[in-house]
């Protein structure tokens, strides 16, 4: 690939002719990622949480581990 | 196999790029509206702080793409696809790697997918991250797993070698400099 090519910009919708008009939105996703609601947000806070505590924890019991 | 950003050129490649789903072939399509629609115009948006990198076979052709988007202290991976005829090679699980590896994400930050309940292979290489887990509460399909970033990028050198991987660094430089700027 030209560096020339990788510098223009890329634009909606040129190049695509396939017709999704057929296929129910509802039915499969259309779009990168997930909605991120406030429910979502506050799942995924919770998870971070006790991400870091399992962390803590590992890194108490590796310190233990050594001390011994 | 070479491991670069997505870069502007790469979008006409993408009406040649079947992604390998279990699913019918409508879902199929779906798929690559999300990567030829869903992708360039949220790599356009402004308001987005997406990456996106892909896997380039010897003869050119896209064999995988992964796409990461900010959310507050957050990087989902918003997107993974492997082409048809590079299935079953580990592309995957380095791009990914590959990825959040090249996305600048702070030390502070996680590393969030959600994964449908019947994708048992994205299930398997995500468990691997050592994630904390929660079902997803607005859509019961989906699980979130959140994890790492460390927990992701470590062996990322042994997974680039499985497929034979290589890095680019003068397209790496010149898609991470248009990114920063």
């Amino acid at each position: 690939m030209s560096e020339n090519e990788a510098d223009t910009p890329a634009s909606h919708g040129d190049d695509d002719d396939d017709d999704f008009s057929d296929l129910p939105d509802d039915k499969y996703p259309s779009r990168l990622g997930m909605e991120w609601t406030p429910a979502v947000v506050k799942v995924v806070e919770q998870a971070k949480k006790r991400l870091k505590e399992r962390e803590r924890e590992n890194k108490s019991d590796d310190d233990a581990s050594e001390e011994k | 196999m070479i491991f670069r950003p997505f870069l502007s050129g790469d979008k006409k490649r993408l009406s040649q790029f079947r992604c390998a789903t279990r699913h019918d072939p409508d879902y199929q399509r779906l798929i690559g509206k999300m990567f030829r629609n869903g992708l360039v115009g949220a790599l356009n948006d402004r308001s987005r702080n997406l990456r996106a990198f892909v896997a380039e076979d010897r003869e050119g052709r896209l064999a995988g793409i992964v796409a990461l988007e900010a959310f507050k202290d957050n990087w989902e991976v918003a997107a993974v696809g492997v082409s048809v005829d590079h299935r079953r090679q580990g592309i995957a699980t380095a791009l990914i790697k590959f990825g959040v590896a090249n996305s600048a994400i702070r030390g502070d930050e996680t590393v969030v997918f959600s994964v449908h309940q019947d994708n048992d292979p994205m299930h398997r290489l995500v468990a691997s991250f050592s994630p904390e887990r929660a079902p997803h509460p607005g859509i019961v399909s989906y699980d979130i797993y959140v994890c790492e970033p460390s927990a992701i990028t470590r062996d990322l050198a042994a997974a680039m070698a499985k497929t034979r991987g290589s890095l680019d660094k003068d397209e790496l430089r010149l898609g991470l400099s248009r990114d920063l700027s």
